[in-house]
């Protein structure tokens, strides 16, 4: 069974332009995806995409207009409770608590809708503020009010982790975070995932994406473009890779056999007199690069000072899908 | 003091706009304070052996009031809501304190709120017990004008003290509620009541109530009294209003300013 | 996520804000105590005390001394209050929940939105009541000893029956605000319902003596009868002519409960559809 099973989903919006006038915003639009248990999967995609919609729709907070979506095999409309019981959430970070109270009291309030009994409720909440790092920051017995944008972020992090639930849902948890914060959340994210808990993340972050998913899901216009692990989409899309070489000896006829068996896009050499610095742009898997370059090393007489590969991001690969180009670099 | 005309003149026109855009809160702060009043006053003059006497007596006070509350939420509103929003501090990123933003409302505050609420009460109390409206005409205008004359530097005043006193010490909001009791004395609550009713003097809106008494031929302090003290009470109160708005924008650019509910 | 759970949940977040804000409801209870007693003392400021109390007798009936008065003044208070507050928490705080603030959304993870409004409406004007009257015991024990606490003893169970069917009221006016109509500023509404409601309910004074046209917003809700009942019980004593706005106010209970629950089951479904 699968965590989340996403089956052609719709959602409109309809905004109210003047008196009469309605705008109907097709938020989503077919959306099938699917999510296994104990991964990480992002959500990836522009502002406007539909993401949070998604997102609302799987914590029960939006009924979607047509298709089905199940949170553990429980439908979120029909079983909602059952939904409910099961999943935590982060939603927007700036806000979501009572500004007078204090992160604790927030918790507690929130362990007692829940469900949980009052003495358990107090206790869970003092281990999540504890884990989220708010207790060390002496922090829980502030207001809400005067959190900075880091600590209410942590704050919604404990809220989602309070009764220990089967599936995050978490809509750009690190959003406004400082880098230590951000990384702090990574590292929570991944261990979490290794307990076993599943893991729906959305964000714009590509390189904090690309550190922790098992897999993508990207949406655009309110309908998923591509879905697969960072990799597959990178081997999809065939970016390119950016070899930097250094190399002293015959570089021309380096490059024209090397040429011959990848294929260079681009290509530029800086003399530096008996050595040359050759950057190429090839479109071929990492494995064939390496490959091929050490095969042509070996029959020529060439020697290699100083090699570098960079494979394509999350970042062009997510660029390259979202405006359907995949020579962006 | 650098009393600056053009300075001033911009200020109103600022808070013109500001008022403009805050309309429909205005309109509900009149309709709001009319209803207040009516709560309080259908059963006081209802109660009172001589209705028309008490509606002269009581009524004014009502403005006196009214001034002092308008500039202390007036002030409050600069030094907390304004915070919260991020607005204060593009007042004062343009010199300006919370005396300059007392300044460009008081025109709307004091003449034409203030007025017109007052009026308007006045009308809807006679309606209410069945008295003749006409009966609220002030029957010495210049002694009405004296009051308004007078109610600015006592809305200055009020706006200033509660502005400092809300920066530089940890009093929240409900202090200014605290502050609005202890000002009923003098205003709603006559100075009769006082064994000398000049003592209540020492509550600045309590002369502004009494010249609107006056209007009427109500005034509890004698008149002469009144008119020797305006001139005073006119230069005091600026003055003092301009020094603790000075104290209040020093402590703000020592320490800075935080919102707080 | 069951009805105890809810009732569990609002009961300690009322019980850490009125910790909290302990110093606003100091407020609370005297700016209407000031209010309520000014509002028979003030005359007294200008004419005898025995006049005003003379004629308060007249008005209703009863022959009246000033502790009567007193008493009643400070009793009086106690519904203003809990009219404040009750209608100012349920109209704001919901549409804060909602639109400002957010916490709403945290809720509807927890729960669905008609069992938390229907708990909150239930729940919270008793947690109110309890909070905007705590003064009441010991103002009127101070006033009339054991003559104050019975007094208490029989207005506070009328106070609590009184604050909820005010509370259900005050919901439906909460729920179109707050899910239905864009509006800026709400509280401007309940900032406006407070004293319409005051003014026109009779509260120092018989209705029969308020102008018709600030009674008609008054008599939408159950605040004129709950003044009615308290006027006859303190003036009075139990007295038969309690029957009538006794059932007054059960059915406008019945009647705002059973208009609540569609309500809320409606907007459960439409909040859902467009999104907290």
């Amino acid at each position: 069974m699968k965590c989340i099973d996403v089956i052609d989903i719709k959602k409109k919006y309809i905004a109210k332009e003047g008196l009469r006038k309605n705008k109907v915003v097709e938020a989503l639009n077919s959306v099938t995806f699917n999510v296994d248990k104990g991964t990480i999967h992002a959500l990836l995609g522009p502002n406007g995409a539909g993401k949070t919609t998604m997102i609302k729709i799987l914590a029960t907070l939006l009924l979607p207009d047509e298709g089905i979506a199940k949170v553990l095999g429980f439908d979120v409309v029909k079983e909602a409770d059952e939904v409910r019981r099961r999943i935590g959430v982060v939603l927007d970070v700036a806000k979501g608590f009572y500004s007078s109270l204090s992160g604790y009291e927030n918790l507690v309030f929130y362990g007692l809708l829940k469900g949980l009994s009052f003495s358990y409720a107090r206790r869970r909440t003092r281990e999540v503020l504890e884990l989220v790092g708010l207790e060390a920051m002496d922090a829980s017995k502030r207001s809400y009010h005067t959190y900075s944008l880091g600590m209410r972020a942590r704050l919604a992090m404990a809220k989602a982790l309070l009764t220990e639930p089967e599936l995050l849902l978490l809509d750009e948890p690190t959003l406004g975070l400082d880098v230590e914060s951000a990384r702090t959340v990574r590292k929570l994210m991944v261990e979490l995932a290794k307990e076993g808990r599943t893991i729906l993340v959305t964000g714009h972050n590509m390189f904090e994406i690309e550190q922790i998913a098992d897999r993508i899901t990207i949406i655009d216009k309110g309908r998923v473009i591509a879905n697969g692990a960072p990799q597959e989409l990178k081997d999809r899309v065939g970016l390119i890779h950016k070899i930097t070489l250094s190399i002293s000896g015959d570089t021309s006829k380096f490059l024209s056999v090397i040429g011959d068996k990848l294929g260079i896009e681009k290509l530029r050499i800086n003399d530096f007199g008996e050595n040359k610095v050759v950057i190429a742009y090839v479109k071929a898997k990492r494995g064939d690069i390496v490959q091929s370059i050490f095969d042509v090393m070996k029959s020529m007489d060439i020697k290699i000072l100083d090699l570098s590969i960079v494979e394509p991001t999350l970042e062009d690969v997510y660029i390259a899908i979202v405006r359907g180009d995949s020579n962006d670099l | 003091m650098n009393v600056n005309l053009k300075k001033i003149a911009y200020l109103l026109y600022i808070g013109t706009q500001l008022a403009r855009m805050h309309a429909v809160s205005y309109i509900a702060s009149f309709l709001n304070s009319i209803l207040w009043f009516l709560v309080l006053y259908i059963p006081v003059t209802v109660l009172s052996p001589n209705q028309i006497l008490a509606i002269k007596t009581f009524l004014p006070g009502v403005f006196g009031m009214t001034i002092a509350s308008l500039s202390m939420w007036t002030a409050t509103e600069f030094l907390r809501w304004y915070v919260y929003h991020g607005l204060t501090d593009m007042f004062r990123e343009c010199g300006f304190s919370v005396l300059h933003y007392l300044i460009s409302a008081v025109h709307i505050d004091v003449i034409l709120f203030a007025t017109s609420t007052y009026f308007a009460s006045a009308i809807a109390a006679t309606l209410v017990v069945g008295l003749d409206p006409f009966i609220m005409f002030p029957h010495s205008v210049a002694y009405f004008i004296i009051a308004l004359i007078v109610a600015i530097p006592t809305y200055l005043l009020y706006g200033s003290l509660i502005g400092y006193l809300f920066t530089s010490t940890s009093i929240g909001g409900v202090w200014t509620n605290i502050f609005q009791m202890i000002i009923t004395f003098g205003t709603i609550v006559p100075p009769s009541i006082a064994p000398d009713p000049r003592i209540l003097l020492i509550n600045p809106a309590t002369i502004v109530a009494e010249f609107v008494r006056a209007a009427y031929g109500t005034n509890i302090i004698d008149v002469n009294t009144l008119t020797l003290l305006t001139p005073i009470v006119i230069l005091l109160y600026s003055l003092t209003a301009y020094l603790i708005s000075n104290k209040c924008e020093k402590y703000i650019a020592k320490y800075g300013l935080k919102y707080r509910v | 996520m069951t009805f105890r759970s809810i009732i569990l949940a609002i009961l300690y977040r009322d019980i850490a804000l009125f910790r909290r804000w302990f110093s606003e409801y100091v407020v609370l209870w005297t700016l209407p105590l000031v209010f309520s007693i000014g509002a028979f003392f003030l005359p007294a400021t200008l004419f005898e005390v025995e006049a005003v109390v003379s004629r308060f007798s007249n008005i209703i009936g009863v022959e009246l001394d000033l502790v009567d008065i007193i008493l009643y003044a400070v009793t009086i208070s106690a519904i203003m209050s809990m009219t404040l507050l009750i209608v100012d928490e349920t109209i704001n705080t919901l549409y804060q929940e909602r639109k400002l603030v957010g916490s709403l959304q945290m809720v509807l993870e927890a729960t669905n939105l008609r069992t938390y409004l229907l708990c909150q409406a239930l729940i919270r004007p008793v947690i109110l009541v309890i909070a905007s009257t705590m003064y009441l015991p010991i103002a009127l024990f101070l006033i009339a000893k054991v003559k104050g606490l019975i007094v208490f003893a029989y207005v506070f169970p009328l106070l609590l029956i009184s604050g909820v069917a005010l509370g259900l009221y005050s919901l439906l006016i909460a729920i179109p605000i707050t899910f239905y109509v864009e509006i800026d500023r709400p509280w401007i509404i309940a900032s406006l319902l407070m004293p319409a409601l005051l003014a026109g309910s009779g509260i120092h004074i018989p209705i029969r003596l308020i102008p018709l046209g600030i009674k008609l917003i008054a008599y939408t809700s159950p605040l004129p009868y709950e003044c009615e009942i308290l006027r006859i019980m303190l003036l009075r004593g139990l007295n038969p002519d309690i029957l009538l706005p006794t059932t007054v106010i059960t059915i406008a209970l019945a009647v705002y409960m059973s208009i609540n629950v569609w309500f809320t089951m409606k907007t459960d479904r439409y909040s859902r559809k467009i999104g907290v």
